[in-house]
């Protein structure tokens, strides 16, 4: 009698234990609140695992204003049992006033879902990293859009990309043990693809400048970082004495005007409509349409007499031609299905890293179920918001159903190359460490453009006067949307018009190939190259 | 199997104008399928589920002609025997009767079965389903059945060609025709019309009480068989 009261307590307190599932709480959306509808914006959340181990996804869901599409962005979750465990989400926000809703699914199983908090709608940000005002407030008044986000360290995004709405990152106290490797990275690489940073001391606190997250990027200043820039003011704009100056006024007017806004390129418009379906498919077909009916001609004669064993092999035969033939059009169906894709590297001098842009439609003949997957680094979004899942996890995979899906993308690559032009334009010099020939390559300078030879470790060569031809001439010729988009852009896009020499081709990078359904794709990619000049 | 039957299917299958007439008929449907293949890949100007319906509209209107024709002489194969010929031979009435009816449900079966690779092709090739041709197959056997049995009773009521030609397209238009112009309740009586519902929606029940419903007219047509037979046999034909 007491061995099983004993027991029914133990069951009892046990009980709920078991049944206890895992908790999912929201750390923070945004930038303390703040984001830009459509850009990338960092999720946060905390993920216990109460009672059994977890092997689960975290997923933010994200409608747009009109409920469909839901964009779901994805990121697994493993956790022991009892564990907590801190998980970052990169998503685009298509709604501020209902974001979505971030859930913890196992296997399409929903486990525990929390509501995303109505979020502030900002066009750029600045972000503060300090534990006192730093009157920045004014000057961000001043600039058209911005507001001022104070921030902690630990909820720095681990992923450059999610800057996208940064203007400025001021460090004044900072902690180098809350933050890890991965968000130290992203710094760094936002800053070589053009993000601002500005660093002051806490006081007499110099801790955060000597530290492993700053001090080699300020090494790094000297010899350049890439596109961005590293700031370092040797007064605390936090001290009382500077705080209501008009000098730290002007300071911040200064900060907030050498920021200029990074034009993110379109390149939808370059695309393919579609993929022509290759003459040998109708031919394989027609061909197999043809034998088909041959040999029902053949068949029908010897099935008129009616004997058993002819009408059981006829009905054989018409039931192996229709499986086959179901399996013949499976797979022409996903042979010719894939992804049309545009993408461009722009080389960012003394980084030995370039930026990619990368823009793609899936091309489908049934609008069935797809899966892409891209190179790890690249951050891809729908793009207009379509409902498929962006799964996160050594990379980025889009899976979801439908034809003409499209989606953009931006990472940082390794493109070690660099070259010079003489300022009369008659010479040119490119060092390319890239390992890749540079193929149909070009120098454009001043509208005009210069056919090169393939370009593969090291090119010398004198340019010839005669042989420059007005850029339009040559899209013409060449009939490609991407190099007529890459040659009006540096025409005409104001940052990108300081550099008055380029070096344009195309080469084919097998580490940002695209899967499809497990298929490798690798297209070129256009490669554009600020030259320096030189006397 | 019954001898009418065998005699119809013999020469249907066997013949070379029967062997013409499939050959048509596939060429038909190839043509379809391969008119139906995208010039480009996600650029798709027709939508799949109708497709899927082009492709068995025509397959229902195929099969019911070529049944009707084939029975009624429209289209005459030789060897196969009508209700005048077949009137004065030894076999029962019943046997007659029964063998028609068998000759033009088997004959259905087989135009829709030979055709089944192809739909199977041009519908998965674009990813639509293929249960609906499947499902319409249980509307045109019947269908085919009851214009057979109704084209041999043609065949045997009218001995002019042209009055039963005339007569063989006015039962067309009205079981495609007529149908389609009654009060939208009436939906189901149409064929193309129970086809759409079946690739649109899937299996409906009134699949089944449309194919009890020609299943019904077929033996309607048959009782006018007998009964042409009996008139016939007894020297009152045209009464």
């Amino acid at each position: 009698m007491a061995t099983g009261a004993a027991l029914a307590l133990i069951l009892l307190l046990a009980v709920p234990a078991m049944a206890q599932g895992p908790e999912l709480a929201l750390v923070e959306v945004g930038f303390a609140g703040f984001a830009r509808p459509g850009a990338w914006t960092p999720v946060w959340v905390d993920v216990t695992a109460a009672g059994r181990d977890l092997d689960a996804t975290v997923v933010v869901e994200a409608p747009s204003p009109l409920g469909q599409p839901v964009v779901r962005f994805a990121t697994p979750v493993r956790a022991a049992a009892g564990a907590r465990v801190r998980v970052f989400v990169p998503a685009t926000f298509l709604d501020a006033r209902t974001p979505g809703t971030v859930a913890l699914e196992d296997r399409g199983r929903r486990l525990a879902a929390v509501a995303v908090p109505r979020l502030r709608p900002v066009e750029q940000l600045a972000l503060v990293l300090s534990d006192e005002p730093l009157s920045l407030e004014a000057a961000a008044a001043r600039a058209d859009g911005l507001e001022v986000a104070y921030l902690q360290a630990e909820r720095l995004p681990p992923v450059w990309q999610a800057y996208e709405t940064v203007r400025v990152l001021v460090v004044r106290t900072f902690d180098d043990r809350r933050v890890d490797d991965r968000q130290r990275i992203a710094i760094r690489e936002w800053l070589q693809a053009g993000g601002r940073v500005v660093l002051m001391p806490a006081g007499d606190d110099l801790r955060h400048l000597r530290g492993p997250t700053f001090a080699p990027l300020r090494a790094a200043a000297a010899t350049g970082l890439g596109r961005g820039r590293l700031i370092v003011w040797t007064d605390d704009a936090a001290h009382p004495a500077l705080r209501a100056s008009p000098a730290l006024d002007r300071g911040w007017d200064a900060v907030l005007a050498a920021a200029p806004v990074p034009a993110t390129p379109v390149l939808e418009a370059t695309l393919p409509a579609g993929r022509p379906v290759p003459l040998p498919v109708y031919a394989a077909i027609g061909a197999l349409v043809a034998l088909y009916v041959v040999a029902v001609r053949w068949t029908s004669r010897r099935l008129a007499a009616l004997r058993w064993p002819a009408v059981a092999v006829w009905l054989v035969l018409v039931a192996a031609a229709t499986v086959g033939a179901g399996q013949v059009a499976v797979r022409a169906r996903a042979e010719a299905s894939g992804v049309v894709s545009a993408a461009v590297v722009e080389a960012i001098p003394g980084s030995g890293h370039g930026l990619l842009w990368v823009a793609g439609r899936t091309i489908s003949s049934h609008g069935g179920a797809f899966a892409v997957s891209l190179a790890p680094g690249v951050l891809v979004r729908p793009t207009p918001p379509a409902s498929l899942d962006v799964v996160w996890a050594d990379g980025v995979t889009l899976v979801g159903r439908g034809a003409a899906v499209g989606f953009f993308g931006s990472g940082l690559v390794p493109a070690p190359i660099t070259g010079t032009v003489t300022a009369r334009g008659d010479a040119i010099q490119v060092a390319n460490a890239s390992g890749r020939v540079l193929e149909r390559a070009w120098v454009f300078r001043a509208g005009r453009v210069h056919a090169l030879p393939p370009v593969g470790e090291r090119l010398e060569l004198s340019l010839d006067e005669t042989r420059w031809q007005p850029h339009e001439r040559l899209q013409r010729a060449e009939g490609h949307a991407l190099l007529t988009w890459a040659f009006s852009r540096l025409d005409g896009d104001a940052i990108l018009k300081a550099t008055p020499a380029w070096l344009v081709g195309w080469w084919r990078d097998p580490s940002l190939a695209l899967r499809w359904d497990g298929r490798l794709q690798t297209p070129q990619q256009l490669v554009l190259v600020p030259l320096a000049t030189r006397p | 199997m019954n001898a009418v039957a065998r005699g119809d299917l013999y020469a249907r299958l066997g013949s070379a104008r029967g062997l013409r007439v499939q050959t048509v008929y596939l060429a038909v449907c190839s043509a379809f399928l391969l008119l139906s293949l995208p010039p480009e890949l996600g650029r798709l100007d027709v939508r799949d589920a109708n497709l899927l319906l082009a492709f068995l509209a025509v397959q229902v209107v195929a099969v019911t002609y070529l049944c009707s024709a084939t029975a009624s002489a429209e289209i005459a194969l030789e060897g196969e025997k009508g209700l005048p010929d077949l009137a004065l031979s030894a076999f029962p009435t019943a046997v007659i009767v029964s063998g028609k009816v068998v000759s033009s449900a088997l004959y259905a079966i087989y135009l829709v079965l030979i055709a089944m690779p192809l739909f199977v092709l041009a519908a998965a090739l674009r990813g639509a389903p293929v249960a609906p041709i499947g499902l319409s197959a249980g509307l045109v056997v019947p269908l085919g059945t009851a214009a057979g049995v109704w084209g041999t009773w043609l065949g045997g009521r009218l001995a002019s060609d042209f009055t039963r030609s005339l007569a063989h397209w006015v039962l067309l238009v009205v079981a495609f025709g007529g149908t389609a112009l009654l009060p939208a309740a009436w939906w189901p009586l149409n064929p193309i019309r129970l086809i759409d519902r079946l690739v649109r929606d899937g299996p409906t029940p009134w699949l089944a009480a449309v194919a009890a419903g020609w299943a019904a007219v077929a033996a309607a047509g048959a009782w006018l068989c007998a009964r042409y037979l009996g008139y016939a046999r007894a020297g009152e034909v045209g009464a």
